[in-house]
């Protein structure tokens, strides 16, 4: 018997492989759309990572001179090379107050500062010149807290800075024999300058309040990871549409041919899901293992895909594969009990096509789950293709979780046994 | 003919599918080395009845005895009787010898012998043998499902109307094929409109709505029509 079963394993392989070349052409024709459909995404994703910084409008008063401008420019040029700034704001000089209030009403601004005539040279000479910083009215959003937060804790610095030479400079005039004979205004001048530096040096290292670390919505990978995980799913799943002459194929007197011959139904159905799921492993493994070695030659890649270079590489890659035969298989053990469920081959391929696309919107694969509304984000994690898709992106970053492989052949093994409860149950009517 | 040792024997079978009645009481036996046939109008239930005979569906009430056993009909019937459905049960994106490959797979017999010179080779499916199913015509389509049904040398060949969707010469062929077989000793159990193929049955049963009678041997084949146009009217 066990012959026998080997023997069907075999053959149902060669039908799949003869089959590969209709998947193939399905392959690349969805390829075209989904890749389209990506590109677009991870240009609008990257677009508004971009902006995620919060744009500062820097306004100068119109009756600053020359020299006053150049020095605010610098010191915001400054502020902007500062990490901990540059992490969180962008400067953008401005120079119509009303267009940059403009901006700011219509929100293209988080924040305008107005820098008055005579800040900087307030901030040299001991006197209290303050910038004003503009909101939006109402301004609730966490930008707005942020920014705020910086500019406090920028200009407590600066002030406890300024107080701290100021204070030296009064003590050092109260007391002019510490010169011990140097010229007075030569040391002051250089004791200042060096407590300039010493205090400001201090001054913006405390001021490293925000260090930017990013916590993805998507967990621990990049967009290109993200999305490059959503085509591979997408693929694998609408590539059941043009399966449905595979899974379909066979007229029901085979099934009771078989069933005579020992070989129930459901088993059958099994093997023809194990065998296209070989045949695409085999395919979707040497595509993975070609982009393990482009990554090596070309490490730009890894922000597609990574594998990790600590442990046995081998492992990893073997570890890899088997993920990605686990994730094949639970995929077309599902569209199995589709085709099976739905007899007319129309209607199954709409309800499959159908369950592709609301399942990629709430299993999070279009957008990340956390920001989808709660109700999807409460059912997210019980959909089959949520975790599939886990597994593949763990395939990508290289972080397989065992519990993730087991969850997905769980419900393989589920949808097997519905599968064959299905066939069973028509048999029985049937016979 | 060995009239003593009945080979198969349906003891007032009984089939309905919810509530419709679809065999009624049926008796009937099979002796090995004869040929039987079944006539009756479409949907008389004469293919449920040779599944039921075939052991791949069950009566609803009634026995089955073959080779005068009772016990484990079913399991028994899978390896005694070779079955021949009217759709042919190929897997038609694979060649001729993946088929037979795998319906000889529990066997000791090697496919390849057996039908190139073996036992099989009456059925002249050698210069198919590499041919893709989907490829082949009708008549080594039903032939190629013979080879498969006798790939476990079955002592019973049930078959269901193996002329239909045959040209005329792929009838006639079919016609020498199964009286070869007969001449060879074989048991054979068919379906029929065909009176060439009815031509080759010892015996003949009818089936009219649900009721299984035996003909008279001496009933010339030609009045069969007679019996089927009753049964319409």
């Amino acid at each position: 018997m066990i012959q026998k079963y080997i023997v069907l394993l075999q053959l149902q392989m060669k039908s799949a492989v003869q089959f590969f070349p209709k998947m193939l052409t399905g392959v690349c024709l969805f390829s075209i759309v989904i890749g389209l459909m990506v590109t677009g995404a991870v240009t609008l994703s990257e677009k508004s990572e971009q902006s995620e910084k919060m744009r500062v409008a820097v306004v100068i008063d119109a009756w600053a001179d020359e020299q006053e401008t150049d020095y605010v420019k610098m010191a915001f040029s400054m502020l902007q090379e500062v990490p901990s700034v540059n992490n969180a704001c962008a400067f953008i000089t401005e120079s119509s107050k009303q267009n940059a209030i403009q901006n700011l009403k219509d929100g293209m601004y988080h924040a305008v500062i107005l820098i008055p005539k005579g800040f900087v040279s307030g901030i040299l000479y001991g006197k209290n010149i303050p910038a004003t910083v503009l909101f939006p009215k109402g301004m609730t959003s966490l930008s707005g807290f942020l920014i705020r937060e910086l500019m406090q804790a920028g200009a407590s610095d600066l002030g406890v800075a300024q107080a701290g030479i100021y204070a030296v400079e009064q003590v050092m005039d109260m007391h002019p024999e510490w010169t011990a004979g140097q010229d007075y205004k030569t040391f002051r001048m250089n004791t200042e300058e060096a407590l300039n530096k010493v205090y400001f040096r201090s001054a913006l290292e405390r001021g490293n309040y925000f260090h930017k670390q990013i916590i993805y919505s998507r967990g621990n990978i990049t967009i290109h990871q993200f999305y490059l995980a959503t085509v591979i799913c997408l693929l694998l799943l609408l590539l059941g549409i043009p399966c449905v002459s595979y899974f379909k194929k066979d007229k029901e007197i085979i099934l009771l041919q078989l069933h005579r011959a020992g070989i129930p139904q459901g088993m059958f159905a099994f093997i023809r899901t194990i065998s296209i799921s070989c045949i695409l492993t085999a395919f979707t493994g040497w595509i993975y293992v070609f982009g393990l070695l482009a990554t090596i030659r070309y490490p730009q890649l890894r922000q597609w895909l990574y594998v990790p270079t600590d442990g046995n590489i081998i492992a990893n890659v073997c570890i890899g594969i088997m993920g990605l035969f686990v994730v094949i298989l639970t995929i077309y053990q599902r569209i199995s009990l589709l085709y099976t469920w739905i007899k007319q081959d129309v209607s199954a391929v709409l309800v499959l096509f159908l369950l592709t696309v609301t399942g990629a919107y709430a299993g999070g694969l279009l957008l990340p789950i956390s920001m989808l509304p709660e109700f999807i984000r409460n059912i997210s994690n019980f959909l089959p293709i949520q975790w599939s898709f886990r597994l593949v992106t763990q395939i990508i970053i290289g972080q397989i979780q065992w519990n993730t492989i087991g969850v997905n052949a769980g419900i393989a093994f589920v949808c097997y046994l519905l599968t064959c409860f299905i066939m069973r149950m028509r048999f029985l009517r049937e016979s | 003919m060995q009239k003593q040792n009945v080979i198969l024997e349906a003891i007032h079978l009984q089939k309905k599918y919810r509530k419709k009645q679809v065999l009624q009481d049926v008796n009937f036996t099979v002796y090995p080395g004869e040929c039987v046939g079944i006539v009756g109008n479409n949907g008389c239930g004469k293919t449920t009845l040779l599944r039921i005979l075939c052991g791949s569906h069950r009566a609803s009430d009634g026995a089955m005895i073959l080779e005068g056993e009772k016990k484990h009909f079913r399991r028994r019937a899978a390896q005694a009787i070779g079955y021949v459905p009217q759709d042919n049960p190929l897997m038609e994106d694979l060649t001729v010898r993946d088929n037979l490959r795998f319906w000889y797979s529990d066997t000791n017999i090697k496919a390849d012998e057996d039908i190139v010179s073996g036992t099989s080779a009456f059925l002249g499916l050698a210069p198919c043998y590499r041919s893709k199913v989907a490829t082949l015509s009708g008549g080594q389509k039903k032939r190629l499902s013979i080879a498969c049904a006798l790939a476990k040398r079955p002592k019973i060949l049930i078959m269901d109307e193996p002329g239909a969707s045959l040209d005329l010469l792929g009838k006639e062929e079919m016609k020498e094929y199964l009286s070869y077989y007969k001449r060879k000793g074989g048991t054979i159990l068919l379906i029929s409109h065909e009176l060439q193929e009815l031509e080759l049955c010892d015996r003949m049963y009818l089936l009219q709505d649900g009721v299984l009678t035996e003909l008279d041997k001496n009933v010339p084949l030609e009045q069969l029509y007679t019996f089927l146009k009753k049964d319409n009217q």
